[in-house]
């Protein structure tokens, strides 16, 4: 461009007034959640005069008065869940700069063909695992979940494609008795929690459940993308409980439960302290911090007495 | 093709002249709220055997006691069928329908010689009257791309999406109004601008020879960079502020982008309170997370979201009362009108108690107006209302 304007950061952060503001919001979590913040953060430097950062491992705004800058910290953290750290000029410089060097940049977000690449050559072992729950109070495993590892991406649209394939491998694996060693080994009898590609069963797959009104026949866990077409879902649904299990939607976000109709079936979702105002007949609560909600009879949750 | 636009077909005939009177009736017996009732003999559905010249005699032996002393009117339509339009209670029209089941008991007289309730089953009478006219099922089949063009490889891909980025897309905005209609205005008054850049035309300018239909991931990448591309020219500061009442049908990914976070920090507060951003149906299932953001940051922001391109079969599964938005775009398709009972009440009951909140799309016969009026819904965007203006 037409200034080369290379101006250090920590030049900037030394040279603010007193009493302004650093704000850093480092660059993990979703892309979008990302992108939200940095629009708040640029909206509260021209309200409070100062400039955003873009550095490796984050943004950094820099506000000369601290209240815009406080107000974007506050709604970026009800928005995205992701508390930003802010100190406030001169006596946090310190504290702010260690803070911005220690952020190591993010991995680059993957294109397709690159996200094909990764994934094609991991092994069963490296993608397969098994979580274990409790039910209600108890802290004795009562379920398995047998599902592809989330590979954590930024990007929900590729995570989901992952998913897909390695879904697809994940049960190729389970039915072919010469792979099946690879997976983890299933506890016997714990209910069984399968991750199912959006297609559900394979045609002719031997996966046979257990009797319609056994209470502990296994789970089929469809994502929640595979209602978007409702005849198609009624098809893989009545096809698998005729084949023995029962069926769940697994979404990445909980408030799904409350936005969509879902009669009779279970729902995977991470949990968080608010409790949906819908609750299912049978709601599998993902994430190693048990909420106290979660402790009730009917939910499956991941609090295992090690 | 629809009624508004049958004129064109006009062939002067006197069956024509009578489908084009009768549907008429029934739009303004659904305006007026003025009660009638209708016996249908769809005689063009007979077999063969039973058409015969002494047949149709018969049929109209035993309609004539009906006619003479009554205020009854006989309606003779394109292709043989016959309507007889009479004030409530309309017992006669019973009886005559009684003679006829007995007269031919080899037809069902439940599908073959229904009566109809106006205003109640105008919609059902109009499609009646379109079947008659031959424009039933005309509109179906959706032009298919061409199926034989193979999909872009990813350097392709890669090469579009650059030259998308820097290229100028105003020759493929798609303005569409979207109209507010009532049943016994004038005149349709225009709500909201709705801009959408043509996904399919720019597609075939940068992709020539290319298909993205088999490879939905592409597509939806491709649509993103176009919404980019077409957020990145509103955003500009003169375009914001001519911006008015507008509404965006974008992809979940787009409104999260840096392109659509400056439109919104442009407009300001004011402009704001003007934007509806419409989120398809079917990007709330596939990334729930990320529509719970844009969500959030809709209440916060103040510019309103809606749901767009809601299916009919999607309605129940996201219904009004659990996730209340300001606006819903529902797709008219013709199962609104032949589904059976069950299904038609849950969607009505899937829909918002305000009806103002629903904008019907896809309006293009006057039998969706008619079913939507029935509902109280009177934002519209379809071919009807575009033709009539």
């Amino acid at each position: 461009m037409g200034f080369p304007v290379a101006q250090d950061w920590r030049t900037a952060l030394a040279a603010m007034p007193e009493g302004a503001l650093a704000l850093f919001s480092p660059a993990r979590g979703p892309l979008a959640a990302r992108r939200v913040a940095r629009a708040l953060m640029e909206e509260a430097a021209v309200l409070g005069g100062g400039q955003v950062l873009a550095l490796p491992g984050g943004d950094l705004l820099l506000g000369a008065q601290a209240a815009p800058g406080h107000r974007a910290g506050r709604v970026i953290a009800g928005l995205t869940g992701r508390v930003p750290e802010a100190w406030i000029l001169p006596a946090g410089r310190r504290l702010a700069e260690a803070r911005c060097r220690d952020t190591t940049s993010p991995e680059p977000v993957p294109g397709l063909a690159e996200l094909e690449a990764r994934c094609a050559p991991m092994a069963v072992p490296d993608f397969a695992r098994l979580t274990l729950f409790a039910e209600g109070a108890g802290h004795r495993p009562v379920a398995q979940r047998l599902g592809p590892a989330p590979l954590g991406l930024p990007d929900p649209q590729l995570e989901s494609l992952a998913r897909e394939w390695l879904c697809r491998r994940l049960l190729a694996a389970l039915a072919d008795p010469a792979q099946r060693g690879l997976l983890p080994a299933l506890r016997p009898g714990l209910r069984l929690v399968l991750d199912l590609p959006r297609g559900g069963l394979p045609a002719g797959a031997p996966l046979r459940g257990a009797a319609p009104d056994d209470p502990n026949r296994p789970i089929a866990l469809l994502p929640l993308s595979s209602r978007a077409d409702p005849a198609r879902f009624a098809a893989i649904e009545s096809e698998l409980r005729a084949a023995g299990w029962a069926v769940g939607l697994v979404a990445a976000e909980a408030r799904a439960l409350d936005w969509v109709e879902a009669p009779g079936l279970a729902w995977a979702v991470p949990v968080g302290d608010a409790s949906p105002r819908h609750r299912p007949e049978l709601l599998i609560a993902l994430g190693r911090a048990v909420p106290g909600w979660c402790r009730v009879p009917g939910i499956l949750h991941e609090g295992i007495a090690s | 093709m629809s009624l508004a636009t049958a004129d064109l077909a006009w062939d002067g005939s006197a069956p024509m002249r009578d489908a084009m009177a009768l549907a008429t009736v029934a739009r303004e017996c659904v305006t007026s709220g003025v009660e009638r009732r209708v016996l249908y003999l769809r005689l063009a559905l007979l077999p063969a055997r039973l058409r015969e010249p002494r047949h149709l005699r018969m049929v109209r032996e035993a309609l004539a006691p009906v006619l003479r002393p009554t205020r009854a009117r006989l309606y003779e339509l394109p292709g043989g069928d016959l309507a007889v339009l009479s004030p409530p209670p309309g017992e006669h029209l019973e009886e005559v329908r009684r003679t006829l089941s007995r007269l031919m008991p080899e037809i069902a007289a439940e599908t073959l010689l229904p009566t109809l309730r106006l205003p109640a089953e105008a919609a059902r009478l109009l499609t009646l009257v379109e079947a008659a006219l031959g424009l039933d099922g005309t509109s179906a089949p959706a032009p298919e791309p061409a199926s034989g063009s193979p999909p872009p490889s990813g350097a392709e891909m890669d090469a579009a999406l650059r030259a998308l980025a820097t290229s100028n897309l105003a020759s493929f905005l798609r303005r569409q109004t979207i109209w507010r209609l009532a049943s016994g205005d004038e005149q349709a008054q225009a709500v909201w601008t709705e801009l959408r850049p043509h996904v399919a035309d720019v597609a075939a300018a940068l992709l020539p020879g290319r298909s993205l239909a088999g490879s939905p991931g592409y597509a939806r990448r491709f649509r993103h960079a176009a919404e980019r591309r077409m957020l990145a020219d509103l955003a500009r500061p003169q375009e914001a502020r001519a911006l008015g009442e507008a509404c965006l049908p974008l992809g979940l990914g787009a409104v999260t982008e840096a392109e659509f976070l400056r439109l919104d920090a442009v407009l300001g507060p004011q402009g704001r309170g003007h934007l509806v951003v419409c989120v398809a149906a079917e990007e709330l299932l596939a990334d729930p997370a990320g529509f719970a953001l844009v969500h959030d940051l809709s209440q916060r922001r103040g510019w309103r979201l809606g749901l767009d391109e809601m299916e009919p079969a999607l309605l129940p599964l996201l219904p009004a009362h659990r996730l209340a938005l300001p606006m819903l775009r529902l797709r008219f398709r013709p199962e609104l009108l032949s589904g059976d009972g069950a299904a038609r009440t849950a969607w009505d009951a899937a829909l918002p108690a305000d009806r103002s909140r629903v904008v019907l799309l896809g309006a293009d016969t006057p039998v969706a107006i008619a079913w939507a009026w029935q509902r109280g819904i009177t934002h519209f965007t379809g071919r009807v209302l575009e033709a009539r203006l």
